[in-house]
């Protein structure tokens, strides 16, 4: 499947939030550095899963690629062109090519509008600015049959997503984010907010539409099994930066970076005597602030294996380019290789 | 001698006036907890597990919601016998709850050291200040650094995880025979999850403490319990011993939220076991097997009655199924 | 059909019925009235109501009947408010909309706006913009009108802030939608509800505020009937003859209160069901 064909690369992209202080003359405070420098690519046909925990900067990542936030410094390569420097009107052009599953069934549907309008929507904007070309009576049956492919039959086509359940709800989603054809889905953490035995539903889903399409996935989780399960490769984030990258199997396998060994150990594994006789490595304390600048790497407040060079120098991430990448200084000898 | 339970819930009953119509949120439920013992609750929305324990502890607000059956004995004596006076010093100090989303259950404009201290002022009158102490002390048992200067502050200048474990030490302050814990880690990170389970664990371990841990996840399930109740549409489905339940799983909708799991020690999988369907509208239930629709294995019979709680021939008293799929082929024993 | 949620509600229901009645009656009132409301008759002065000559709600002190003047004043007191109304929603939605939408710099410059003019009592500032105006009857209308813009700009404002934060929104940018197509097909659409609570509310203190206008002569002029300016009229004599100021006093309390029931109502209708967006 995977051809090794560059869709997206991203270099050393920087999302800073700026904080202010003060009521009335704004002070500069400092920024919430959700996305602190980084850089990977994506291949066509692949799934690749980011995780991490809450402000590891993964959904902030992917708003910043769909400039749905602004991106303060870093470079987007995506179909030959830089998405971070884009004008309006290229940006809206360059739209149709990669699209958005949000996570929250609830809220990522206007709830006044009915279902074949919602996913028909994308196709009437782009008609209208004359980017596709499409009568409207093309346009509804093409919606029709994204959500039949979705698992929604006609009939519901004009009902209101009230009267659906979240998962179906998802489904809507996930047709309405395949409306304009896109080559690359964002998909952020798309299961999340559903029932257990409604995941594997959309997650099969997924799957099938990636095979019919030809979709290349960027797949947002924090939970590790489900990133498992669908995706090829895998990266793990934290405190905004990409720790470590691998093949999916290989890193649960064979994880190198300390937070990645401490985030596997903590996964509750549905087998009780493994979870009974598994070793298990706690982390102390809770995730730092992003706020503060640290010169040296971000894991070090609770790595159990720092060194004092970790303190000073950030580690870069090394390692063979689609292979296994780790940014660790117990791994710089090991490696040593190319820079990703 | 095998010791009596502490806590034996009979035919639960709970049901929710709606503007459209009656939903029976617990129907018919029954399960023990021994001293010690943890017992988990494992079913998605709707199952009707978080009521189950609400119940329990006698905090479902009337209207819309009402305790219409069964018996709750806490060490003999059935709770919803009890006055609210009697029930006030049993909340706390002898059952005690954390709940799911610990921002909102702890009052944003009292100190940290406050809300611990009122659970011991009021259930073992304390003095003031001795119960500030304790509080403190209790902060330094749970792991929150500097306790000294953490206690005076408020709740929204702790994380998530901190949080959660505040409201663990109020539970615990005062030695409570069993904490009900529903779903405590599910909105916190992974990593924050295995040490909020690791404090239950030790503080279970060290008083006693008998847990009903109530949530969705089966890994956590794994980890934590002894006993384990699924619950589907208001009833207990299935019933084992947590070795028993993960590896020869007995009632459908058990094996069938195993299978689709997805899981880090089978990696490597093609394709996701998933049940068809969707969990159940409470107001329209069908007939007979409120399970019927998804599962594969439906024969008639489960259209027509709803199957009786069975006890497995072979295996101890306490593992039962709700399943027409055991009647011909084991021994009934019906105990509804 | 299952009855529509507003029929089951039995305070939405009562509030309606009331509002039902008071549209029939100045209805009516363009076409037929009992008498003249305009016809003065020394010889009837302070009649009190009888059926026997006809004047159920009695005279006032010019002999004039009433309940015509009553009736005739219903449909006064209705174009004014729900123009007034409509005017204060009109620019009221318009500028919270974009504040709310925009935020920073403009949600400041046009919330402090807003609060300029909500810092006034309402009568006060009706009054204030009456003695520039001059005191011609639909002058009261951009009076009231111009009170009743901060109260929109507020609920709107609001309403938008609080939808901003849906995913549905970031999935219309992400779908090519542009600012102006976000905000017509998107965020308007979704804010009616509490829109319309505000509007049935607002319907009955426009009532009030031109009652309370008319009384002070600034509203409508006599002859010219308003409830209010026949309160003001029946003070000179309502100690002995009580029903000049208790009739116009309960046609203003009757209105306001089906307003307000309907207000009520539908807020506990639409309520719950926007909370359920969720």
């Amino acid at each position: 499947m995977r051809t090794h064909e560059t869709l997206l690369e991203i270099k050393d992209l920087k999302v800073h939030f700026p904080l202010e202080k003060g009521l009335l003359f704004k002070k500069d405070a400092g920024s919430v550095r959700a996305v602190d420098g980084i850089s990977f690519s994506v291949y066509k046909g692949e799934s690749l899963g980011l995780v991490g925990e809450s402000g590891c900067g993964k959904s902030t990542t992917i708003m910043a690629l769909a400039r749905l936030e602004r991106i303060t410094s870093g470079e987007v390569w995506f179909e030959g062109k830089d998405l971070a420097t884009l004008s309006a009107e290229q940006l809206i052009r360059a739209r149709k090519d990669f699209q958005i599953i949000f996570q929250d069934p609830y809220s990522s549907l206007d709830p006044r509008m009915r279902v074949i309008d919602i996913v028909a929507e994308p196709m009437r904007i782009f008609t209208k600015k004359a980017i596709l070309a499409l009568t409207e009576k093309e346009i509804e049956e093409k919606a029709l049959s994204l959500l039949d492919k979705c698992g929604l039959p006609a009939s519901y086509a004009k009902r209101y997503p009230h009267e659906f359940s979240g998962g179906q709800r998802q489904r809507i989603g996930i047709a309405r984010a395949l409306s304009l054809g896109p080559k690359l889905i964002l998909a952020d953490e798309p299961v999340s907010a559903l029932d257990v035995s409604i995941q594997s539903q959309i997650l099969n889903l997924l799957k099938d539409l990636q095979k019919e399409f030809d979709l290349t996935f960027i797949f947002i989780a924090h939970d590790l099994s489900v990133v498992e399960y669908f995706c090829n490769r895998v990266a793990v984030m934290y405190l905004g930066n990409i720790v470590e990258m691998a093949p999916s199997n290989e890193l649960y396998e064979n994880p190198m970076h300390p937070y990645t060994k401490a985030l596997l150990s903590a996964v509750p594994i549905p087998d009780p005597v493994a979870a009974r006789t598994r070793k298990r490595l706690i982390l102390k304390g809770d995730v730092p602030s992003p706020i503060v600048v640290r010169p040296g790497c971000p894991f070090y407040e609770r790595c159990h294996k720092a060194m004092p060079i970790c303190e000073k120098q950030k580690p870069a991430l090394l390692g063979a380019e689609a292979g296994h990448q780790v940014a660790c200084f117990l791994y710089e000898n090991i490696q040593g290789g190319e820079h990703a | 001698m095998k010791e009596s339970p502490i806590l034996q819930v009979q035919a639960l009953m709970t049901e929710f006036k709606t503007e459209h119509g009656i939903v029976n949120a617990v129907n018919k439920v029954s399960f023990e907890v021994e001293r010690g013992q943890t017992l988990g609750i494992v079913g998605e929305s709707g199952s009707g597990k978080s009521v189950t324990n609400l119940s329990i502890l006698r905090l479902i607000e009337y209207p819309p919601g009402r305790i219409t059956g069964g018996k709750v004995l806490f060490h003999g004596k059935d709770l919803l016998d009890a006055t609210e006076q009697e029930m006030l010093g049993i909340r706390g100090k002898h059952i005690s709850m954390i709940f799911q989303d610990p921002l909102t259950s702890l009052n944003p404009v009292i100190k940290i050291w406050k809300q611990i201290a009122e659970a011991l002022m009021l259930h073992q009158n304390m003095k003031q200040k001795e119960a500030k102490k304790q509080a403190i002390e209790l902060l330094r048992i749970i792991g929150i650094p500097d306790p000294e200067m953490r206690a005076e502050c408020y709740p929204h200048q702790f994380s998530g995880g901190m949080r959660q474990r505040v409201m663990i030490a109020m539970a615990l302050s005062c030695n409570p025979d069993i904490l009900i814990a529903d779903e405590p880690t599910t909105a916190l990170d992974v990593t924050i999850q295995a040490q909020i389970l690791e404090l239950i664990r030790t503080r279970r371990d060290n008083q006693q403490t008998a847990v009903i841990m109530i949530t969705h996840d089966l890994g956590v399930i794994a980890e934590m319990c002894d006993q384990v109740c699924v619950m589907y549409a208001g009833r207990i489905v299935e019933r084992a011993d947590v070795f028993d339940l993960f590896q020869s799983p007995k009632h459908p909708y058990t094996q069938g939220l195993l299978d689709s799991i997805p899981r880090l020690d089978r990696t490597g999988t093609e394709r996701l076991h998933s049940i068809k369907g969707a969990p159940p509208d409470l107001l329209h239930l069908p007939q007979g097997c409120p399970f019927r629709e998804r599962c594969d294995k439906a024969m008639s019979r489960c259209a027509i009655e709803l199957p009786p709680d069975l006890t497995l021939m072979g295996s101890s008293n306490s593992r039962k199924v709700a399943c027409w799929l055991y009647s011909e082929k084991e021994k009934v024993d019906e105990n509804t | 059909m299952k009855t529509p949620r507003l029929f089951r509600n039995k305070i939405a229901v009562a509030g309606l019925a009331l509002i039902v009645l008071y549209l029939l009656m100045s209805v009516v009132s363009l076409f037929w009235l009992p008498f003249d409301p305009l016809n003065m008759n020394a010889e009837q002065i302070l009649q009190p109501p009888s059926f026997a000559t006809g004047h159920l709600f009695g005279t006032d002190e010019f002999g004039r009947d009433i309940l015509s003047r009553i009736m005739k004043g219903t449909a006064v007191s209705f174009i004014i408010s729900v123009s007034a109304t409509a005017l204060g929603a009109l620019v009221g939605i318009f500028m919270g909309v974009w504040a709310g939408y925009l935020g920073g710099k403009a949600d400041n410059i046009i919330m402090r706006i807003a609060d300029i003019l909500f810092s006034f009592p309402s009568l006060l500032l009706a009054i204030f913009i009456m003695a520039i105006l001059g005191e011609h009857t639909y002058n009261v209308v951009l009076a009231i009108g111009i009170v009743y813009i901060p109260q929109f700009a507020r609920i709107s404002r609001g309403s938008i802030i609080a939808l901003k934060g849906n995913e549905f929104i970031r999935a219309a940018k992400s779908n090519g939608a542009g600012r102006t197509y976000i905000l017509i097909h998107h965020l308007l659409p979704n804010i009616t509800a509490p829109i319309i609570v505000q509007i049935s509310l607002s319907l009955s203190t426009a009532i009030l505020l031109e009652s309370a206008l008319s009384f002070l002569g600034l509203g409508v002029q006599p002859p010219n009937p308003s409830w209010g300016n026949m309160l003001s009229s029946a003070r000179k004599v309502m100690m002995f003859a009580p029903w000049t100021a208790v009739y116009p006093g309960l046609a203003i309390v009757l209105l306001v209160l089906g307003f307000n029931l309907l207000g009520d109502g539908l807020r506990d209708i639409l309520d719950p069901r926007l909370r359920n967006v969720r």
